[in-house]
């Protein structure tokens, strides 16, 4: 492997100076602080504000995987052990809309905007979000969204699954109130996400550090702005969406009643207005944090910086555009089916010139295969994968055959398993040392990374035939021929589990057991990327750096413009 | 680092407040968790009544009542703070958030307005429009309203121009002008909605209903904010703060007040031109 050669176009971060930065033993700032659980219900401090997502996520990601466990025990004996039921299939039903509720509104998105809250101020080099409070604001109702979601259970919760369709959503076909409790946990969870969105794109517009150009910001920071913007304009449509919902329920108003002159597959449009756009803004962010871990362990800046961020705004962009694929088989005019699939396939374009660019930053470089980057790594196949299966579904008449099968679910596990979760590993493996000042095991982390790996495409892989097949999705059973794919399924889960199980374990042992000893670059060679969150201590001082750093130019950058 | 240009570090380009000595770190503040939690006793309520629990109107209640205290509590905390904020700096970034919140609101509409151009694009043809049991609604009234609603935003404008030029008074008269138009023009919506109900036509009738009242009724509640809005603005007024320079929620405030007459625009030149029965 050859060593590293200067880029030859500019990169995200330039050359930052710092000379005069020197990591404080106390802090200068002069901030009452509170005292135990106190601090963390007062504190407006993004770094404290971006664990607590973590936590949280955290909990959510324990609790969806209990869910999927439940779900994979009925498809192994979908008659029951000893000829005794194992569930009812209204259970299984809930089980599944909720495991895809919990992973999506609970882990993934609050996991990204945790990476997001703690890294992005220092990445830009400011001292904090823009509007502090409305963050912790912005943290603190996921608490009883979530309480609202977990304890919609004790009421029948969604029986349709995750995207609640009308009219199986409306109070003929779902009287239970679990349904108008999950419309409030939307709800909250739907404020949390715009006034996130509004603080990153404000943070990242007016508090950047005196010469961090909007090119110079590191691929992670234009992911989150892009992704802010998908949540800024999608997410209201999605709270209309629930809300028009909750009056059909309530006060018997004819949204989605044909009888009123209403059109249940309205539901599926706005919906998927919202939900489309969604999958982005549960994907975009991963893209960028791979991105900084590959430049970082491949000590090479990320290959084509500018095709990056264009890339990533051009998804955001069309990503509005494509919604219908999610309704070939629901019922649209031919020449809209036409243009949605084109479009559809038109952000495989994108998509591919980001995975490119990812490969041409690891040609050549000098890699290192720490365990984040393994996570990437990962990711990078795994996710190609599931836009392959993507690009199948985009094909209207392939689709048509394989709608709500496994085939479907496969996809969705592709890229938002292989996709957004192993993004988030990476960034924990790769971020953890900076937030705590504690390296996770890097040896316990290969083990993880391979039993996860592993366990996934046991899981998943076979989903796809599955679904060619013809098993339906969302159902507690299927035909006898199907039964030994499913037991190799859920064998798959097991590993996933233990895995996972290990994960929980290192962290909390690395949390307890272990002493401070990452230093500010924590993992060496940050000259490459010259990102800011490696130029303060680990863990940061609360007010990030003493001096608002100032980022210049690097010589060649000036030599090409 | 051969190809590295150095130049000597100049925090005082940062933003004006930021010094090495002196960092301005927000204080923590337990009001966004007050405000937050109790923003989720609501839904709790709403859940109670619509479950027919005797105790779900208190709940809500409480609920709101908690809202408003530590939302009041939280605004006060930011008015004590500001002025240690460099003021250029933070009007900007107030702005921009504020319009960034107008853009959600915005899609929110979106999503009503989006269903109501479905509905007129797929009615069956042939089909009577609009539906059976639609009342016909007068563009009269919402005419009138149109009037007001343009005109208030015209002395919500005035107002911020004789705040700039020092005429506090000017500028208080034409801030109660503005409430004053807007109060009748959500008496004369609920006048309208009052004979419309008389006929018999409620959210429940027809999609007609549903879409009339909801889009109305959302576009009134907002109406409804802008008021109370402008009124704290007032408030303040009459308390002497506010200057040349820093007068940020009245700039929000005047925002807002002209997103609801834009969105009243569309809900006269779509919703009321569209049911009528010659349009279609
Ligand atoms: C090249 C990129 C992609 C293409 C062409 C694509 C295409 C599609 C199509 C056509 C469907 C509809 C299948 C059906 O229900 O019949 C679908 C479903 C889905 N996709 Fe993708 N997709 C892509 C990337 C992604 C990404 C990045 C994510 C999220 C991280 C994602 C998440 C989902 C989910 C969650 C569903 C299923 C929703 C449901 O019905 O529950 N997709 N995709
Ligand atoms: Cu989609």
């Amino acid at each position: 492997m050859s060593i590293a050669t200067p880029p030859k176009e500019p990169q995200g971060g330039g050359v930052i100076d710092l000379d005069v930065y020197t990591p404080i033993e106390e802090p200068r700032t002069k901030t009452t602080q509170h005292k135990g659980i106190l601090r963390w219900l007062t504190t407006v401090d993004h770094k404290m504000i971006g664990v607590m997502y973590l936590w949280f996520a955290g909990f959510s990601v324990i609790f969806g995987g209990a869910l999927a466990g439940l779900i994979r025990t009925q498809l192994a004996f979908p008659n029951g052990i000893g000829g005794k039921p194992l569930m009812t299939p209204e259970y299984f039903n809930q089980f599944i809309g909720m495991h895809a509720t919990f992973m999506m509104f609970g882990f993934v998105i609050p996991a990204f905007a945790g990476f997001g809250n703690y890294v992005i101020p220092i990445m830009i080099g400011a001292r904090d979000m823009a509007f502090p409070k409305m963050n912790a604001f912005a943290f603190w109702i996921l608490v009883p969204s979530g309480l609202l979601m977990a304890s919609s259970f004790f009421f029948g919760s969604i029986p349709g699954g995750w995207t609640s369709y009308a009219p199986l959503s409306t109070k003929t076909y779902a009287p239970n109130l679990g349904v108008d409790m999950w419309i409030f946990a939307i709800h909250l969870a739907g404020v949390s996400s715009i006034l996130g969105a509004i603080n990153f794109i404000v943070t990242m517009s007016n508090m950047r550090a005196p010469g961090m150009k909007w090119f110079r910001m590191p691929l992670f920071c234009w992911a989150t702005l892009v992704t802010s913007w998908l949540q800024l304009i999608g997410t209201p449509v999605l709270a209309g969406v629930v809300t028009m919902l909750l009056t059909d329920r309530i006060l018997d108003t004819g949204f989605f009643n044909p009888a009123k002159g209403g059109d249940p597959l309205l539901y599926q449009h706005l919906f998927w207005f919202y939900s489309h756009p969604a999958v982005y803004i549960m994907m975009i962010p991963g893209f960028g944090m791979v991105s900084q871990v590959i430049q970082t362990f491949s000590g090479r800046p990320t290959f084509g910086y500018k095709g990056m961020v264009y890339a990533t705004a051009f998804i955001g962009v069309v990503g509005f555009l494509v919604w219908g694929h999610h309704m070939f088989s629901a019922g649209m005019e031919p020449w809209l089916r036409a243009y949605f699939g084109f479009m559809t396939m038109l952000v495989g374009v994108p998509t591919g010139v980001k995975i490119f660019s990812w490969l041409a930053t690891l040609w050549g470089g000098s890699i290192r295969f720490t365990t984040s980057m393994m996570f990437a790594l990962g990711f990078l196949g795994l996710f190609t994968i599931g836009g392959i299966s993507g690009v199948f579904l985009a094909n209207v008449p392939f689709d048509v055959q394989v709608h709500d099968t496994y085939f479907v679910v496969a996809h969705i596990h592709y890229v938002m398993f292989g996709g957004a979760v192993m993004t988030i590993f990476a960034a924990l493996y790769y971020w953890f040392p900076k937030m705590s000042g504690r390296y996770l095991s890097e040896r316990l982390g290969k083990v993880i990374f391979w039993l996860i790996f592993t366990g996934m495409n046991v899981t998943f892989l076979p989903m796809h035939w599955l679904g060619i097949a013809g098993m339906a999705r969302r159902i507690y059973t299927y035909r006898p021929e199907f039964h030994s794919l499913n037991m190799i399924v859920s064998s798959g889960y097991l590993l996933m589990l233990t895995g996972g199980l290990l994960l929980v374990g290192n962290v909390f042992y690395t949390l307890l057991a272990k002493r401070r000893t990452a230093p500010n670059d924590a993992w060496g060679g940050n000259e490459v990327q010259n990102t800011l969150e490696w130029m303060t201590t680990s863990p940061p001082p609360a007010h990030n750096f003493d001096r608002v750093p100032k980022i210049v130019p690097m010589a060649y950058e000036s030599l090409h413009h | 680092m051969s190809d590295v240009a150095i130049t000597t570090p100049d925090a005082a380009h940062a933003h004006s407040h930021e010094h090495a000595e002196h960092i301005h770190l927000p204080d923590p503040s337990l009001w966004p968790f007050l405000v937050a939690m109790s923003a989720g006793i609501i839904p709790v309520g709403i859940l109670l009544l619509i479950a027919e629990k005797s105790m779900g109107g208190a709940v809500l209640g409480i609920g709101i009542v908690f809202v408003i205290i530590s939302a009041l509590g939280w605004c006060t905390s930011v008015i004590r703070e500001k002025p240690t904020l460099d003021s250029a700096w933070a009007n900007r970034t107030l702005s921009m958030g504020w319009k960034l919140f107008l853009v959600s609101e915005g899609a929110i509409f979106g999503a009503f307005f989006g269903h109501l151009f479905y509905i007129m694009y797929h009615w069956h043809k042939g089909a009577a429009w609009p539906p059976a049991g639609t009342p016909p609604i007068s563009l009269i009234i919402p005419a009138i309203g149109t009037g007001l609603l343009v005109t208030s935003s015209v002395t919500c404008e005035m107002a911020h121009k004789f705040l700039l030029l020092g005429r506090r008074g000017a500028c208080k008269s034409m801030m109660v002008l503005t409430m004053a138009l807007g109060l009748i023009f959500l008496t004369l919506q609920a006048l309208e909605w009052g004979v419309l109900g008389g006929l018999n036509f409620a959210p429940h009738t027809n999609i007609i209903g549903t879409l009339f009242y909801l889009i109305t009724g959302f576009h009134g509640f907002h109406v409804l904010t802008g008021m109370m809005f402008l009124f704290l603005v007032y408030a303040r007024l009459e308390f002497g703060s506010f200057d040349r320079s820093r007068h940020f929620s009245m700039n929000a405030a005047s925002w807002y007040w002209h997103f609801v007459d834009v969105i009243w625009l569309l809900v006269f030149f779509t919703l009321y031109v569209g049911i009528q029965p010659a349009a279609h």
